[in-house]
This record gives C-alpha cells, structure tokens and sequence, in this order.
C-alpha cells in the first residue's frame, strides 16, 4: 500500500501546567534535562545532588526536600500521587535507585533505596537503611536506623554499619566520589528550573 | 497429567505395561481391561491404569540409544559423573580432591549464612584517626561482605590479613576459636562437658568406626572385581607370598567380635543427661535476652558444618559453596553414552546427545474445525489452547488432525493401531481414518527451499483456473469444504504427515440397566479423579530402509545382524506405544 505521509491525527501533547514549580536548586546540583519537576508546592534540591533524566519529583501534594549529595536515579518518583497533603525529606547522601518509588515522610541520610522497590505513604526509613530490589515498605512503616529490608520482606539489623563509622564514611566517600562521576556524565541543565 | 491438551506423551518400553513381562510375573493381575485388542501380541496399553504415568515421558525427557535402536526413559539410563567444578568461581576439582577435601569450594568462595548470597572480599575502611600518621603503612584488612544483606565478617568479629587463601584462614580462625572456648572450661568441667566440637567429634568418630571396620572382618565388597575376591584364590595366593604375622594369624583363629556403636566421648559419642549445666544455662538465658531473629533458623545450621552446633545468629560462619557435577548419561543395557556433556566446565555444548527428538516420529493432534470463531486478529487471542479446553460433548463425533512428524533423513512407512474403544471405565470410540501412510524425510532448509515449487501437494497442478488461482495466492482451494474420507491422507508436507481421527467421546454414567447391579458393579463404576479424560492409546510402528556404511562398524567387526555388505540397504523398524490426550469429558 503506498499512500503520502499525512500529519498523525494524534491528540496534541499534554497541556505544560501554567504553573512553574517554585524551586530552590543549590548552585552544585546536577539536573539533567529531561527530569521532571512538577507541582506547586517547594522543591528544595540541596548541594551537589543529581537528579538523572526522566526521574519524576512530584510536589503536587507536598514540599520536597532533596538534601546533599543524594542521587535520583532514572524513573525514580518522589511524591506521593494522591490522598492528602505529605511532605517528603530526603536526607543527606541518600541513593534512590531507578524505578523506585518514593512516598515516605522522610528518608534518613545515607540510606539507598534499590532498584524497584517502593516505599508507601507516611512511612520513616532511617538513616544507612538498605531497601533491597523490588522489597515494598507498607504505608506508615517506621523503620529503625542500620535496618536492611531484603529477601521479599526480610529484616535484619546491619551491625555492620552500626558498629563501625569508618564504614559508614567510605560510603559517604563513594557516594562523592559517583557524584563526581555524574558531574562529568549527565549534562546539567540545572539552570531550567533556578 | 500434562498442563494444557492436546498433549502426547510417549511410552518407554521399559515398563511391564508395554512390554510383555516375564512368564513367571504375568500371573500377576495387572489391569482388568488388558485385553488382547490389538493385532500384536502385546497388551493394550491402558493410560488410565495406576501405574501408567510411571511409564510415560513427554519427548522432551526421553533419550534415544542408537545401538540398541530404542527409547531411554530416565529408567534406562544410568548417571555417571563427569566432573565436579565450583559454581561460582568454575574451577574445575579433581575428583581426588572430591574425596579428600569433601564436596565444598576450598577456594574463597562462600556465601552469606543470613542470605545465601556470594560473599566477596572487600577490604576493611581504616578509622579516621589514621589519616593523621601517613607514615605508617596502612594495615590491610580484609573481610568477606553480602553484597545483597549487608552481612559481613566483621559481625562475628572476624578479619583476615591477606584477600587470598580465605580458606586457610577461615580453618586457623575456627581452631583458635573452638579451643579458644574449651580451654576455658577447668578440667574437671571439661570431663561433664556434655557436648564436644564437631571436628574432633568427626574425627574420633571416623577413627573408631575405621579400627572396627577392620577388626570385626567385614565380608569383602561383593561388587569389587579384584581378582582375589574368592577365598581359594586369596588363600592360594597368600600361601605364595608367604604367611600372615602371627598376631594377624592369631586374629583370624579368634572369632571375629560382631561391629559395635561408639559408647563414650573418646569414641565422639556424646549423650545429653537431664541435668542442666552452666553451659546450658548460658544458652537459655541468652535466649530470654534475645530476640527471635537472632536465633538460626534450622536450615542456616545445616548449611555448613561450623554452623551445626550455632544457635545464635552472631555465631554463624560463611558457608562455603557446594560443589556442582556435570553428569553424562549411559543406556544401562549396551552402556553407552546416550548423553554426554564436554568436560570442560564453560562449555555448554555436549560431545554426545542423542535425543529421541531426532530420532523419533512425533505426533500432534489439533481438531480439525476450531469450535470457537476464530477471532478477526490474532493477537486479540488471550490463550493459544482455548480450542481444546472446551469440554468435549458425550456421543458427538468429534474429528482431529494427528500429523506425524518425521525427523530422520530417510523416508518412513508409518502404521497407528489403535484399539476401537480406549480401556479404561469411559469407553469412548477411536477411528484413525487413514492407519498406514508414508512420511517424508527431514532434510536441510535448503533442499525445502531449492523444492519449493514441488513442496505442496494439497495444491494441485492441472493447468486448472483453480490451480492456478491457488499458486497466486498460495492457498489451497476450498479448505474448509474438505471432507475427511476413509483411508485417505489429509495434508503432506515434506516431513511430516497428516490424517484424520475420528473421535467419539463416551458418556461418563454407564446407561441405565434392566437388571439391578450388585454393590461391587456399582463400586466399579465410580469414576476417580482424572477418569474423564480423554486419553487415546496409540501403537506407532515406523519402518525405514538405511543404507549400512562403512563409518557404523568398528574395524574389523563383523556385525550378525546386517546380512549385506557395506552399502546394502537394510530395513529397521521402531515400534512404541504413545498415548495422546485429548480432552475432558464434559459430565
């Protein structure tokens, strides 16, 4: 079948909100062009922090807080979607890795969140936590410091981490040290949303 | 019980419901319906009797043994290891080093006891306060680390001092520790201390069991083929090499004590009293303090044996991984290797592999007009097999297309018997329309490629409008006009066959009778689980001509069973029951 090309007869894209995101980006930080800012409430990005493409910080329902050297992988999403107003904090040095799904109250520093994994509404994840792939924390879940969710809902304590801070600062280190990494990889477009 | 109809599975002729058995057992009663239906000797084979699935194989688990010329089924064939090797580093073990070392990687491979996963060696960050004296060199470290839990050595306050020979290390770790914690104990303890290590309970165990073993005059290996196994031939040969020294001589007069169990700790046999010591007492109050994670779980303690005798989660050690095999298989009666994989460890191809696949016909049955309309696209069709998961309909002829496909390079002559009604409590009427047909052979991509223009035969080439109307559009005319006729076959590919079967399913409740029925007539006609399926036993004999040569023989064989010299034709044949369900009779 031969035919000429005809304009698609898709619907158009998706109206841009009129509102842009009242935002507060720390020189250092690193966004990359094709992340998603949106809503109306505050986004606090803090120094140093990456925000890679195509990851999604919601602030439709609340404040967002991101803090220093943290990194939000691709297809990341911090913000809870719907239900009532909650806002969210990111700690310091905390890595959400791609696909999860982020609707806590607050992350403590250090912690990661791995690859898939989800974190319902309201719930606390301390610090140097350790959410393993595809684990799910239930809506309102508190979890204590150095906890490690792993094996389809496992818990254990990470004496690890807790007993010995020189392990917790080579974690800082590394997380600088990618950041660094990322610094040269991902082209910043951070100036789009100062 | 396949998943999904239609399904076939094949019979290996292994088993007595295929084969006749021997004179002295058939007086056994076997299956009730075991009559001589069919025109061969051997019984129908009932798919519906108990034992029956014990002697069917779907072909992809059945083996083909081309000396013998028949089937394997995992029965037939006898498991002999061809190597071991560790899974996660793929070094190759010696099977000597199996025997000495045990069956585990003594090469730093271990694995999380909390978690099962790898554990890696990382190296131990070192305290901040030693950034301020550069000069000294830095302390290396090392501890194994759960890359998916986060466990690691250092919680059971554990470090090595070199990233290599984890092993070594571990062992000279485990010894300080054990002796470690019995040196504690005073000696009159040690005495009551109701439990002893694992290793020196091991160890004390092998030695009395060994000084048994010899003591007692254990009766030889009846399967070893030592040349001395007999007691003339290893008196006569004593006799040569001179005599026994007297205390041996002194023994063998004496009569030999019967074998004993270990009685004492001295031997490793270590009973547990009624009354609790103190180190029980730890234990027990330890466990009131604690929690329930942090006790092992049963498995954790069988993982390895430093984890046997740990009941607390910081006590647990990283369990080292277990040995893998590769594993060839041998037909047990001409003991050859039907399958054989390379013995090198990153190879995956195998050296031999003779599957019944390739050498067998393979049946498939689909019925013949789809009782659902098909649906206009088919990528809308949610599942494949809807057809014939509809229940078939009692006393309605149904008609299916059995194909046979034909793997082998040479032309085959293919004959289905099947009995008239299939055994079992719902008899349900079976007719193969065309028995005995020929199937082409297998041949390379090419030649169906190079023969196209001749593949077809359902497209016929008489010059006709019809043909030629055909050949434009590449369908046959009239394809669902097709009647099915008697002894006729329906469709012929290059390798593979088709023919109508016509099926009618029997009703699930006997008819109604005049005459009342005793209780055991009516016991016998309850239906148990999985009666109402569909299940039509058929026999498959193919024959085929090959030609012998010169490569089949071994130099200088001269093999009975051909009688023509090299090049000559010879005819085979390969025979099996197969059983192909059908359906579920709807009640």
């Amino acid at each position: 079948m031969t035919s000429k090309p005809v304009a698609s007869k898709r619907p158009p894209a998706p109206i841009v909100p009129a509102v842009k995101t009242p935002s507060q980006v720390h020189p250092s930080a690193i966004i990359a062009d094709k992340a998603q800012i949106t809503g109306a409430h505050t986004v606090e990005i803090g120094e140093s922090a990456v925000i890679h493409p195509y990851a999604k910080i919601r602030s439709e329902r609340g404040k967002v807080v991101i803090g220093k050297s943290s990194i939000v992988y691709e297809r990341a999403v911090v913000g809870v979607a719907d239900g009532g107003e909650q806002d969210i904090t990111i700690g310091e040095g905390v890595n959400i890795e791609t696909g999860a799904v982020i609707e806590a109250k607050s992350i403590g520093d250090g912690s990661t969140v791995e690859v898939n994994a989800s974190i319902g509404r309201a719930a606390v994840v301390g610090r140097y936590c350790r959410v393993a792939a595809l684990e799910k924390v239930e809506a309102g879940e508190e979890l204590e410091d150095f906890t490690v969710v792993y094996s389809d809902g496992q818990r254990r304590v990470d004496k690890t981490m807790r007993d010995h801070p020189e392990i917790r600062e080579a974690k800082q280190v590394g997380q600088e040290k990618s950041i660094e990494l990322m610094r040269k990889m991902v082209p910043n477009a951070a100036a789009k949303w100062m | 019980m396949a998943a999904a109809f239609p399904y076939t599975h094949y019979a290996c002729p292994c088993s007595d419901l295929t084969s006749n058995p021997p004179a002295s057992l058939s007086k056994r009663t076997s299956t009730s319906q075991a009559a001589n239906i069919d025109t061969t000797e051997d019984r129908t084979f009932n798919p519906h009797d108990r034992r029956a699935n014990y002697a069917l194989y779907p072909l992809d688990h059945l083996l083909f043994c081309d000396e013998c010329d028949s089937i394997r089924c995992p029965k037939c064939w006898t498991e002999e290891i061809i190597n071991w090797y560790c899974p996660t580093c793929l070094f190759e073990v010696p099977s000597s080093a199996v025997k000495s070392d045990g069956n585990r990687c003594s090469r730093n491979c271990y694995s999380c006891p909390e978690c099962t996963a790898p554990l890696s060696v990382t190296a131990v960050p070192q305290q901040a306060s030693d950034y301020l004296k550069p000069t000294e060199t830095a302390i290396e470290a090392y501890m194994l680390q759960c890359g998916y839990c986060d466990w690691s050595t250092r919680d059971i306050d554990m470090i090595f001092n070199k990233p290599t020979k984890i092993t070594e290390q571990l062992v000279k770790l485990r010894k300080a520790r054990t002796s470690a914690s019995s040196g504690k104990d005073s000696p009159e303890k040690a005495a009551k201390h109701d439990s002893i290590s694992h290793d020196t309970a091991f160890a004390s165990l092998t030695t009395f069991y060994k000084g048994q073993l010899s003591e007692s005059g254990d009766p030889q290996n009846p399967f070893s083929n030592t040349p001395y196994s007999s007691p003339a031939n290893l008196a006569r040969i004593m006799n040569i090499y001179g005599g026994l020294s007297a205390t041996a001589l002194k023994k063998s007069r004496e009569k030999p004590q019967p074998m004993r169990e270990a009685r004492d700790q001295s031997e490793g046999f270590s009973a547990y009293g009624f009354e609790e010591t103190d180190h029980e007492e730890a234990i027990t109050s330890k466990l009131r303090a604690l929690s329930w994670e942090d006790t092992t779980t049963a498995e954790q303690r069988l993982s390895t044996p430093p984890n046997n005798d740990s009941r607390f989660a910081d006590q647990l050690w990283p369990v080292a991984t277990q040995l893998r095999t590769r594993k060839g298989k041998r037909c047990k009666t001409c003991r050859q290797f039907v399958s054989r994989p390379d013995s090198k460890v990153t190879h995956i191809r195998y050296k031999i592999r003779l599957l019944a696949m390739n050498n067998v016909p393979r049946l498939f049955m689909r019925p013949l007009h789809s009782p659902n309309p098909a649906p206009p696209n088919p990528a809308f069709r949610l599942r494949e097999d809807d057809p014939m998961q509809a229940e078939l309909q009692a006393h309605v002829a149904q008609q299916y297309v059995l194909t046979i496909r034909n793997p082998i390079f040479e032309t085959i002559k293919v004959t289905l018997a099947t009995p008239g009604t299939t055994p079992g409590k719902v008899a349900s009427r079976i007719t193969i329309l065309c028995p005995s047909f020929p199937v082409g052979p297998a041949g390379d991509v090419w030649d169906e490629a190079l023969s196209s223009s001749t593949a077809s035969n359902s497209v016929s080439n008489d010059g006709s409008r019809k043909a030629a109307m055909a050949s434009l559009t590449g369908k046959a005319p009239e394809d669902a006009d097709r009647q099915p006729e008697a002894g006729k076959i329906w469709d012929r590919t290059r390798n593979s066959t088709s023919v109508i079967v016509e099926i009618v399913p029997g009703s699930l409740r006997p008819p109604p009778s005049i005459v009342p029925k005793t209780e055991d007539e009516l016991a016998a006609e309850e239906l148990d689980e999985d009666d109402d399926v569909l299940e039509v036993p058929v026999y498959v004999r193919a024959e085929w001509e090959t030609v012998i040569d010169a490569d089949s023989f071994a130099p200088g064989e001269k093999d009975s069973k051909h009688h023509g010299r090299h090049g000559e034709k010879v005819s085979k044949e390969l025979a099996y029951w197969c059983v192909l369900g059908v359906g579920r009779i709807a009640a």
